[in-house]
Protein backbone atom coordinates (compact mmCIF):
# COMPACT_ATOMS: atom_id res chain seq x y z
CA UNK A 1 0.00 0.00 0.00
CA UNK A 2 2.92 2.33 1.47
CA UNK A 3 5.05 1.42 -1.77
CA UNK A 4 1.53 2.50 -4.42
CA UNK A 5 1.58 5.49 -2.77
CA UNK A 6 5.23 6.30 -3.10
CA UNK A 7 4.79 4.99 -6.60
CA UNK A 8 1.91 7.59 -7.56
CA UNK A 9 3.73 10.55 -5.59
CA UNK A 10 6.85 9.63 -8.24
CA UNK A 11 4.27 9.51 -11.53
CA UNK A 12 3.08 13.04 -10.58
CA UNK A 13 6.70 14.57 -10.05
CA UNK A 14 7.24 12.88 -13.21
CA UNK A 15 3.57 14.22 -15.17
CA UNK A 16 4.44 17.96 -13.64
CA UNK A 17 8.34 17.78 -14.74
CA UNK A 18 6.68 17.81 -17.98
CA UNK A 19 5.05 20.76 -17.57
CA UNK A 20 7.76 22.97 -16.47
CA UNK A 21 10.63 20.71 -18.98
CA UNK A 22 8.53 22.76 -22.00
CA UNK A 23 8.70 26.34 -20.25
CA UNK A 24 12.18 25.14 -19.33
CA UNK A 25 12.82 25.06 -23.21
CA UNK A 26 11.83 28.27 -24.10
CA UNK A 27 15.26 29.98 -25.04
CA UNK A 28 15.24 33.52 -25.81
CA UNK A 29 19.00 33.98 -25.83
CA UNK A 30 18.68 35.18 -29.48
CA UNK A 31 16.83 38.55 -28.28
CA UNK A 32 19.57 39.13 -25.64
CA UNK A 33 21.07 42.05 -28.19
CA UNK A 34 18.01 43.51 -29.20
CA UNK A 35 17.36 43.79 -25.39
CA UNK A 36 20.78 45.07 -24.15
CA UNK A 37 20.61 47.97 -26.87
CA UNK A 38 16.84 48.66 -25.91
CA UNK A 39 17.36 48.91 -22.12
CA UNK A 40 20.76 50.85 -22.83
CA UNK A 41 19.05 53.53 -24.99
CA UNK A 42 16.01 53.93 -22.86
CA UNK A 43 18.68 54.02 -19.72
CA UNK A 44 20.59 56.68 -21.91
CA UNK A 45 17.30 58.48 -22.67
CA UNK A 46 16.20 58.90 -19.01
CA UNK A 47 19.77 60.41 -18.50
CA UNK A 48 19.74 62.73 -21.13
CA UNK A 49 15.98 63.70 -20.60
CA UNK A 50 15.23 67.08 -19.65
CA UNK A 51 13.21 68.72 -16.20
CA UNK A 52 10.81 69.25 -18.64
CA UNK A 53 10.48 66.42 -20.33
CA UNK A 54 10.15 64.49 -17.20
CA UNK A 55 7.92 66.51 -15.69
CA UNK A 56 5.86 66.24 -18.97
CA UNK A 57 6.07 62.43 -19.19
CA UNK A 58 4.76 62.74 -15.43
CA UNK A 59 1.46 64.13 -16.68
CA UNK A 60 0.68 62.06 -19.74
CA UNK A 61 1.41 58.99 -17.70
CA UNK A 62 -1.02 60.32 -14.38
CA UNK A 63 -3.45 62.46 -16.24
CA UNK A 64 -6.24 60.85 -14.32
CA UNK A 65 -5.05 61.16 -11.05
CA UNK A 66 -4.05 64.51 -11.60
CA UNK A 67 -7.57 64.82 -12.58
CA UNK A 68 -8.82 63.62 -9.06
CA UNK A 69 -6.11 65.24 -7.14
CA UNK A 70 -7.22 68.42 -8.88
CA UNK A 71 -10.96 67.63 -8.55
CA UNK A 72 -10.52 66.80 -4.90
CA UNK A 73 -8.48 70.21 -4.52
CA UNK A 74 -11.65 71.93 -5.92
CA UNK A 75 -14.05 70.42 -3.63
CA UNK A 76 -11.94 71.80 -0.41
CA UNK A 77 -12.17 74.94 -1.85
CA UNK A 78 -15.53 75.04 -2.36
CA UNK A 79 -16.65 73.43 0.84
CA UNK A 80 -14.96 76.66 2.50
CA UNK A 81 -17.07 79.10 0.31
CA UNK A 82 -19.04 81.18 2.62
CA UNK A 83 -23.03 80.75 1.87
CA UNK A 84 -25.76 82.60 2.71
CA UNK A 85 -27.69 80.90 5.16
CA UNK A 86 -31.84 81.74 6.67
CA UNK A 87 -32.62 80.68 10.48
CA UNK A 88 -36.31 81.07 11.26
CA UNK A 89 -35.94 82.60 15.15
CA UNK A 90 -39.30 82.52 16.04
CA UNK A 91 -42.87 83.63 14.79
CA UNK A 92 -44.82 86.59 15.50
CA UNK A 93 -48.70 86.90 15.55
CA UNK A 94 -50.02 90.26 15.93
CA UNK A 95 -53.66 91.62 16.35
CA UNK A 96 -55.98 94.43 17.16
CA UNK A 97 -58.82 94.01 19.49
CA UNK A 98 -61.48 96.10 21.54
CA UNK A 99 -59.86 97.63 24.80
CA UNK A 100 -62.60 95.82 26.13
CA UNK A 101 -61.00 92.62 25.18
CA UNK A 102 -57.56 92.77 26.58
CA UNK A 103 -57.68 90.30 29.79
CA UNK A 104 -60.47 88.03 27.89
CA UNK A 105 -58.06 87.58 25.20
CA UNK A 106 -54.45 87.69 27.55
CA UNK A 107 -56.55 84.50 29.54
CA UNK A 108 -57.38 82.61 26.00
CA UNK A 109 -54.05 83.11 24.89
CA UNK A 110 -52.38 81.30 28.66
CA UNK A 111 -54.83 78.84 28.19
CA UNK A 112 -53.81 78.11 24.54
CA UNK A 113 -50.17 77.97 24.62
CA UNK A 114 -50.02 75.78 27.15
CA UNK A 115 -46.13 74.32 26.42
CA UNK A 116 -44.87 76.84 24.16
CA UNK A 117 -42.26 79.35 25.37
CA UNK A 118 -44.16 82.91 24.22
CA UNK A 119 -44.13 86.61 25.03
CA UNK A 120 -46.80 88.76 24.65
CA UNK A 121 -46.61 92.35 24.27
CA UNK A 122 -49.97 95.06 24.50
CA UNK A 123 -49.76 98.25 23.35
CA UNK A 124 -51.77 100.71 22.67
CA UNK A 125 -52.85 101.47 19.27
CA UNK A 126 -51.33 104.20 17.46
CA UNK A 127 -54.44 104.84 15.00
CA UNK A 128 -57.13 105.02 18.01
CA UNK A 129 -55.17 104.56 21.08
CA UNK A 130 -59.09 105.62 22.94
CA UNK A 131 -60.32 101.91 22.21
CA UNK A 132 -58.44 99.91 20.37
CA UNK A 133 -55.29 97.57 21.20
CA UNK A 134 -52.48 95.91 19.46
CA UNK A 135 -51.29 92.49 20.29
CA UNK A 136 -47.10 91.42 19.92
CA UNK A 137 -47.09 87.38 20.83
CA UNK A 138 -43.88 86.12 20.06
CA UNK A 139 -43.39 82.75 19.90
CA UNK A 140 -40.18 81.64 20.11
CA UNK A 141 -39.13 77.42 19.81
CA UNK A 142 -41.68 76.39 17.51
CA UNK A 143 -42.52 75.69 14.34
CA UNK A 144 -44.45 77.51 11.44
CA UNK A 145 -47.27 74.54 11.37
CA UNK A 146 -47.49 74.90 15.15
CA UNK A 147 -47.34 78.73 14.73
CA UNK A 148 -50.41 78.46 12.06
CA UNK A 149 -52.62 76.24 14.23
CA UNK A 150 -52.04 78.64 17.16
CA UNK A 151 -52.65 81.81 14.67
CA UNK A 152 -56.01 79.88 13.57
CA UNK A 153 -57.54 79.02 17.41
CA UNK A 154 -56.36 83.24 18.05
CA UNK A 155 -57.84 83.97 15.10
CA UNK A 156 -61.38 81.95 16.94
CA UNK A 157 -61.40 84.36 19.36
CA UNK A 158 -64.30 87.03 19.98
CA UNK A 159 -62.87 90.55 19.26
CA UNK A 160 -59.64 89.71 17.59
CA UNK A 161 -59.08 91.64 14.10
CA UNK A 162 -56.27 91.96 11.38
CA UNK A 163 -54.65 88.90 12.80
CA UNK A 164 -51.31 88.44 10.88
CA UNK A 165 -48.64 86.07 11.23
CA UNK A 166 -44.51 87.17 10.26
CA UNK A 167 -41.62 84.32 10.74
CA UNK A 168 -38.81 86.12 12.34
CA UNK A 169 -35.42 85.30 10.43
CA UNK A 170 -31.99 85.74 11.14
CA UNK A 171 -29.54 85.62 7.88
CA UNK A 172 -25.52 85.21 8.22
CA UNK A 173 -22.83 83.73 6.38
CA UNK A 174 -20.94 80.02 6.86
CA UNK A 175 -18.62 77.81 4.72
CA UNK A 176 -20.42 75.12 2.68
CA UNK A 177 -19.41 72.45 4.97
CA UNK A 178 -20.20 74.04 8.39
CA UNK A 179 -23.90 74.53 6.88
CA UNK A 180 -24.02 70.87 5.56
CA UNK A 181 -22.63 69.79 9.02
CA UNK A 182 -25.66 72.09 10.61
CA UNK A 183 -27.09 68.73 11.72
CA UNK A 184 -24.16 67.32 14.19
CA UNK A 185 -21.78 69.88 15.67
CA UNK A 186 -18.77 68.59 17.31
CA UNK A 187 -16.97 70.40 19.87
CA UNK A 188 -13.58 69.98 21.98
CA UNK A 189 -13.09 72.45 24.03
CA UNK A 190 -9.92 73.33 26.25
CA UNK A 191 -11.20 74.88 29.68
CA UNK A 192 -7.38 75.46 31.02
CA UNK A 193 -7.14 79.11 32.20
CA UNK A 194 -10.70 79.97 31.20
CA UNK A 195 -13.12 81.28 33.23
CA UNK A 196 -16.81 79.68 32.97
CA UNK A 197 -18.21 82.88 31.91
CA UNK A 198 -15.87 82.73 29.01
CA UNK A 199 -15.94 78.93 28.45
CA UNK A 200 -20.03 79.54 28.23
CA UNK A 201 -19.56 82.36 25.91
CA UNK A 202 -16.99 80.81 23.75
CA UNK A 203 -19.19 77.12 23.45
CA UNK A 204 -22.62 79.59 22.39
CA UNK A 205 -20.41 81.46 20.06
CA UNK A 206 -19.66 77.95 18.25
CA UNK A 207 -23.07 77.12 18.56
CA UNK A 208 -24.28 80.29 16.75
CA UNK A 209 -21.95 79.87 13.88
CA UNK A 210 -23.27 75.96 13.05
CA UNK A 211 -26.97 77.83 12.96
CA UNK A 212 -27.96 76.50 16.12
CA UNK A 213 -29.26 79.84 17.33
CA UNK A 214 -32.02 79.06 19.53
CA UNK A 215 -29.70 76.19 21.75
CA UNK A 216 -27.29 77.43 24.35
CA UNK A 217 -25.10 75.88 26.84
CA UNK A 218 -23.69 77.38 30.22
CA UNK A 219 -20.57 76.02 32.18
CA UNK A 220 -20.60 75.86 36.20
CA UNK A 221 -18.30 74.46 38.95
CA UNK A 222 -19.67 71.00 40.49
CA UNK A 223 -17.12 69.30 43.37
CA UNK A 224 -14.09 70.64 41.55
CA UNK A 225 -14.62 69.74 38.10
CA UNK A 226 -16.38 71.93 35.17
CA UNK A 227 -20.19 70.65 33.88
CA UNK A 228 -22.29 71.10 31.23
CA UNK A 229 -25.70 72.09 31.84
CA UNK A 230 -28.21 73.04 28.69
CA UNK A 231 -29.77 75.90 29.22
CA UNK A 232 -31.94 75.87 25.84
CA UNK A 233 -32.78 73.66 22.96
CA UNK A 234 -33.46 74.86 19.41
CA UNK A 235 -35.95 72.13 17.02
CA UNK A 236 -33.56 69.81 15.41
CA UNK A 237 -30.33 71.01 16.77
CA UNK A 238 -27.91 68.02 17.28
CA UNK A 239 -24.46 68.48 18.85
CA UNK A 240 -21.70 66.82 21.08
CA UNK A 241 -19.45 69.11 23.19
CA UNK A 242 -16.42 67.63 25.09
CA UNK A 243 -14.94 70.26 27.93
CA UNK A 244 -11.83 69.26 29.42
CA UNK A 245 -9.16 66.37 29.21
CA UNK A 246 -9.19 62.57 29.43
CA UNK A 247 -9.48 62.58 33.33
CA UNK A 248 -12.25 65.31 33.87
CA UNK A 249 -13.84 65.67 30.67
CA UNK A 250 -17.79 66.50 30.69
CA UNK A 251 -19.33 65.68 27.60
CA UNK A 252 -22.98 66.72 26.32
CA UNK A 253 -24.27 64.44 22.92
CA UNK A 254 -27.56 65.54 22.01
CA UNK A 255 -29.15 64.31 19.14
CA UNK A 256 -32.83 64.98 18.26
CA UNK A 257 -35.02 61.91 17.26
CA UNK A 258 -37.57 62.78 14.42
CA UNK A 259 -40.93 61.06 14.30
CA UNK A 260 -40.26 58.02 13.30
CA UNK A 261 -36.81 56.96 14.76
CA UNK A 262 -38.57 55.42 17.30
CA UNK A 263 -41.71 53.65 17.26
CA UNK A 264 -42.71 54.84 20.85
CA UNK A 265 -46.54 53.73 20.27
CA UNK A 266 -46.50 50.62 21.72
CA UNK A 267 -44.47 52.19 24.36
CA UNK A 268 -46.36 52.79 28.22
CA UNK A 269 -43.63 52.44 30.94
CA UNK A 270 -40.61 54.82 31.66
CA UNK A 271 -38.38 51.32 31.87
CA UNK A 272 -39.72 50.23 28.60
CA UNK A 273 -38.91 53.60 26.57
CA UNK A 274 -35.44 53.71 28.79
CA UNK A 275 -34.65 49.66 27.03
CA UNK A 276 -35.95 51.41 23.59
CA UNK A 277 -33.73 54.01 24.10
CA UNK A 278 -30.75 51.88 24.98
CA UNK A 279 -31.42 49.33 22.10
CA UNK A 280 -30.94 52.60 19.81
CA UNK A 281 -27.71 53.94 21.38
CA UNK A 282 -25.59 50.79 22.92
CA UNK A 283 -23.07 52.73 24.29
CA UNK A 284 -25.16 54.74 27.18
CA UNK A 285 -25.84 53.71 30.58
CA UNK A 286 -28.58 53.83 33.20
CA UNK A 287 -26.88 56.91 34.36
CA UNK A 288 -26.66 58.77 31.41
CA UNK A 289 -30.47 58.45 30.29
CA UNK A 290 -32.52 60.69 31.84
CA UNK A 291 -36.94 60.15 31.02
CA UNK A 292 -39.80 62.23 32.06
CA UNK A 293 -43.52 61.21 31.27
CA UNK A 294 -45.63 64.39 30.62
CA UNK A 295 -48.78 64.92 29.47
CA UNK A 296 -49.18 67.02 25.84
CA UNK A 297 -51.62 69.49 25.27
CA UNK A 298 -53.66 66.68 23.99
CA UNK A 299 -53.80 65.14 27.26
CA UNK A 300 -52.12 62.69 25.82
CA UNK A 301 -48.43 60.91 27.64
CA UNK A 302 -45.33 61.90 25.80
CA UNK A 303 -41.82 61.12 27.05
CA UNK A 304 -39.03 63.69 27.51
CA UNK A 305 -35.71 61.74 26.82
CA UNK A 306 -32.78 63.52 28.04
CA UNK A 307 -28.94 61.72 27.72
CA UNK A 308 -26.16 63.28 29.35
CA UNK A 309 -22.97 60.96 28.37
CA UNK A 310 -20.24 61.50 31.02
CA UNK A 311 -16.72 59.78 29.73
CA UNK B 1 27.67 54.19 -16.32
CA UNK B 2 28.40 52.33 -20.04
CA UNK B 3 31.62 50.27 -17.93
CA UNK B 4 28.92 49.23 -15.29
CA UNK B 5 26.42 48.65 -18.30
CA UNK B 6 28.21 46.20 -19.74
CA UNK B 7 28.99 44.86 -16.72
CA UNK B 8 25.85 44.36 -15.87
CA UNK B 9 25.35 42.90 -19.51
CA UNK B 10 28.04 40.02 -18.69
CA UNK B 11 26.60 39.02 -15.25
CA UNK B 12 22.81 39.29 -17.36
CA UNK B 13 23.30 37.02 -19.73
CA UNK B 14 23.74 33.61 -18.27
CA UNK B 15 20.06 34.12 -16.83
CA UNK B 16 18.47 36.60 -18.94
CA UNK B 17 16.47 33.36 -20.09
CA UNK B 18 15.13 32.00 -16.94
CA UNK B 19 14.41 35.24 -16.63
CA UNK B 20 12.18 35.78 -19.30
CA UNK B 21 10.76 32.42 -18.18
CA UNK B 22 10.02 33.76 -14.43
CA UNK B 23 8.80 37.12 -15.78
CA UNK B 24 6.28 35.10 -18.22
CA UNK B 25 4.86 32.79 -15.82
CA UNK B 26 4.25 35.59 -12.94
CA UNK B 27 2.71 37.72 -14.96
CA UNK B 28 0.96 35.75 -17.63
CA UNK B 29 -2.62 36.34 -15.91
CA UNK B 30 -4.44 35.38 -19.38
CA UNK B 31 -4.25 38.81 -21.15
CA UNK B 32 -4.47 41.63 -18.04
CA UNK B 33 -0.54 42.67 -19.41
CA UNK B 34 2.37 42.19 -21.10
CA UNK B 35 5.10 40.13 -19.45
CA UNK B 36 7.22 42.63 -21.56
CA UNK B 37 6.66 45.23 -19.80
CA UNK B 38 7.40 43.79 -16.47
CA UNK B 39 10.63 42.58 -17.35
CA UNK B 40 11.69 45.88 -18.98
CA UNK B 41 10.57 47.98 -16.47
CA UNK B 42 12.75 44.91 -14.27
CA UNK B 43 15.68 45.33 -16.20
CA UNK B 44 15.62 49.10 -16.45
CA UNK B 45 16.06 49.17 -12.83
CA UNK B 46 18.39 46.46 -12.35
CA UNK B 47 20.81 48.43 -14.90
CA UNK B 48 20.12 51.40 -12.88
CA UNK B 49 20.92 49.75 -9.69
CA UNK B 50 23.59 47.30 -10.60
CA UNK B 51 26.65 49.47 -8.89
CA UNK B 52 24.57 49.36 -5.28
CA UNK B 53 25.00 45.48 -5.65
CA UNK B 54 27.90 44.86 -3.30
CA UNK B 55 28.04 40.83 -3.41
CA UNK B 56 28.03 39.90 -7.59
CA UNK B 57 27.85 36.39 -6.76
CA UNK B 58 23.96 37.18 -5.89
CA UNK B 59 23.20 38.88 -9.04
CA UNK B 60 20.80 35.66 -10.17
CA UNK B 61 18.20 36.25 -7.13
CA UNK B 62 18.83 39.73 -6.78
CA UNK B 63 17.23 39.82 -10.47
CA UNK B 64 14.53 38.07 -9.10
CA UNK B 65 13.88 39.86 -6.67
CA UNK B 66 13.22 42.75 -8.71
CA UNK B 67 10.93 41.35 -10.96
CA UNK B 68 9.20 39.90 -8.20
CA UNK B 69 8.86 43.42 -6.95
CA UNK B 70 7.94 44.87 -10.14
CA UNK B 71 5.35 42.67 -10.94
CA UNK B 72 3.43 43.16 -7.68
CA UNK B 73 3.56 46.91 -8.86
CA UNK B 74 2.07 45.95 -11.99
CA UNK B 75 -1.02 44.58 -10.44
CA UNK B 76 -1.12 47.52 -8.13
CA UNK B 77 -1.19 49.89 -11.01
CA UNK B 78 -3.00 47.89 -13.33
CA UNK B 79 -5.92 49.98 -12.61
CA UNK B 80 -4.50 53.41 -13.62
CA UNK B 81 -3.13 51.60 -16.34
CA UNK B 82 -6.95 51.35 -18.25
CA UNK B 83 -6.91 55.05 -18.51
CA UNK B 84 -3.47 55.59 -20.38
CA UNK B 85 -3.96 56.28 -24.38
CA UNK B 86 -2.07 54.19 -26.44
CA UNK B 87 -0.46 56.67 -28.01
CA UNK B 88 1.14 57.59 -24.65
CA UNK B 89 2.14 53.79 -23.77
CA UNK B 90 5.70 54.13 -24.07
CA UNK B 91 7.42 51.58 -26.38
CA UNK B 92 7.95 47.89 -25.43
CA UNK B 93 10.12 45.36 -26.04
CA UNK B 94 8.81 42.69 -27.75
CA UNK B 95 9.51 38.83 -26.46
CA UNK B 96 7.10 36.69 -28.18
CA UNK B 97 8.21 32.80 -28.27
CA UNK B 98 7.08 31.67 -31.68
CA UNK B 99 8.49 28.17 -31.86
CA UNK B 100 5.64 25.77 -30.48
CA UNK B 101 4.02 23.90 -31.39
CA UNK B 102 -0.32 23.47 -30.84
CA UNK B 103 0.27 20.60 -28.43
CA UNK B 104 3.24 22.42 -26.78
CA UNK B 105 0.68 25.80 -26.66
CA UNK B 106 -2.19 23.85 -24.80
CA UNK B 107 0.46 22.94 -22.35
CA UNK B 108 1.27 25.75 -21.25
CA UNK B 109 -1.97 27.58 -21.33
CA UNK B 110 -2.90 24.39 -19.02
CA UNK B 111 -0.06 24.93 -16.96
CA UNK B 112 -0.93 29.10 -17.05
CA UNK B 113 -4.31 28.32 -15.59
CA UNK B 114 -3.21 25.84 -12.75
CA UNK B 115 -0.49 28.61 -11.95
CA UNK B 116 -3.44 31.47 -11.66
CA UNK B 117 -5.62 28.82 -9.63
CA UNK B 118 -2.70 29.29 -6.73
CA UNK B 119 -2.02 31.93 -4.36
CA UNK B 120 0.61 34.28 -5.05
CA UNK B 121 2.74 33.51 -2.97
CA UNK B 122 2.32 29.63 -3.77
CA UNK B 123 2.60 30.72 -7.15
CA UNK B 124 5.81 32.41 -6.35
CA UNK B 125 7.54 30.00 -4.57
CA UNK B 126 6.70 26.96 -6.85
CA UNK B 127 8.26 29.34 -10.25
CA UNK B 128 10.97 30.23 -8.46
CA UNK B 129 12.19 26.36 -7.49
CA UNK B 130 11.04 25.10 -11.01
CA UNK B 131 12.03 27.77 -13.22
CA UNK B 132 14.61 30.19 -11.59
CA UNK B 133 16.62 26.81 -10.13
CA UNK B 134 16.85 28.18 -6.83
CA UNK B 135 17.07 26.09 -3.26
CA UNK B 136 14.42 26.13 -0.56
CA UNK B 137 16.86 28.15 1.42
CA UNK B 138 17.46 30.90 -0.98
CA UNK B 139 13.47 31.09 -1.75
CA UNK B 140 13.13 31.09 1.91
CA UNK B 141 15.45 34.41 1.72
CA UNK B 142 14.11 35.93 -2.09
CA UNK B 143 10.55 35.93 0.09
CA UNK B 144 11.30 37.01 3.61
CA UNK B 145 10.12 33.75 5.54
CA UNK B 146 11.44 32.91 8.48
CA UNK B 147 11.30 29.18 8.34
CA UNK B 148 12.58 26.45 5.77
CA UNK B 149 9.50 24.42 6.90
CA UNK B 150 6.90 27.17 5.52
CA UNK B 151 8.37 27.36 2.24
CA UNK B 152 8.83 23.02 2.14
CA UNK B 153 5.20 22.98 2.85
CA UNK B 154 4.29 25.83 0.26
CA UNK B 155 5.79 24.08 -2.17
CA UNK B 156 4.11 20.55 -1.43
CA UNK B 157 0.95 22.18 -1.19
CA UNK B 158 1.37 24.02 -4.59
CA UNK B 159 2.47 20.46 -6.45
CA UNK B 160 -0.31 19.32 -5.05
CA UNK B 161 -3.05 21.62 -6.31
CA UNK B 162 -1.41 22.32 -9.63
CA UNK B 163 -1.71 18.65 -10.15
CA UNK B 164 -5.46 18.29 -9.15
CA UNK B 165 -5.91 21.00 -11.69
CA UNK B 166 -3.72 19.91 -14.43
CA UNK B 167 -5.34 16.06 -14.30
CA UNK B 168 -8.79 17.12 -13.64
CA UNK B 169 -8.68 19.16 -16.85
CA UNK B 170 -6.18 18.11 -18.90
CA UNK B 171 -8.88 16.04 -21.09
CA UNK B 172 -11.33 18.71 -21.15
CA UNK B 173 -8.98 21.95 -22.06
CA UNK B 174 -7.28 20.06 -24.92
CA UNK B 175 -10.59 19.22 -26.74
CA UNK B 176 -12.33 22.40 -25.66
CA UNK B 177 -8.82 24.59 -27.38
CA UNK B 178 -8.66 21.84 -30.10
CA UNK B 179 -12.39 22.75 -31.03
CA UNK B 180 -12.16 26.28 -31.14
CA UNK B 181 -8.79 25.82 -33.29
CA UNK B 182 -10.51 23.96 -35.88
CA UNK B 183 -13.79 25.97 -35.68
CA UNK B 184 -11.31 29.15 -36.60
CA UNK B 185 -9.24 27.04 -39.40
CA UNK B 186 -12.45 26.43 -40.95
CA UNK B 187 -13.83 30.27 -40.38
CA UNK B 188 -10.64 31.20 -42.06
CA UNK B 189 -10.79 28.97 -44.94
CA UNK B 190 -13.90 29.48 -45.86
CA UNK B 191 -13.22 33.25 -45.84
CA UNK B 192 -10.49 32.12 -47.95
CA UNK B 193 -12.14 30.73 -50.92
CA UNK B 194 -15.00 33.12 -50.69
Amino acid sequence: MKQSKYYKEQMDDKNLKKYFDEVRNENYDKTFNKTKYFILEKSQNSEQMKLTDKIKNLFLLNKLKLAIVVMIALFVAACNYPVNSVNTLGYLVTFNSGKENVQMISKEIEKLILNNTYSLKINKSKENPEHTAEFYLMLQNTNEQDARIIQNKIGLISGVENLNLTALTESHSQPVYAYALKNFLNLNIDPSNKSNESLTQEINNNLKQAGMVNTSVKVVDDSGKRRLILENLGAEDNFEIKLGDDKTMDVMKIRQLKSGDLNTETIKTEEEMREKVKQENPDLKDDDIKIIKEKDENGKDVFKVEISKED
Amino acid sequence: MITDSNEFFEYLKPVYSDCIRFCKYLTKDLNKFNYEDVFQQSMLIACEKFNTLIDKSKFKSWMFTIILRESKNFYRKNFWRKFISIEDSPETLNLEYTQDTIEDIDKKNLLITALNKLSKKEKESILLFELGGFSIEEIKDIQNEKSLSSVKSRLSRSRKKLLHFIIKNKTDYNSNNRETLEDETIKILQRTNG
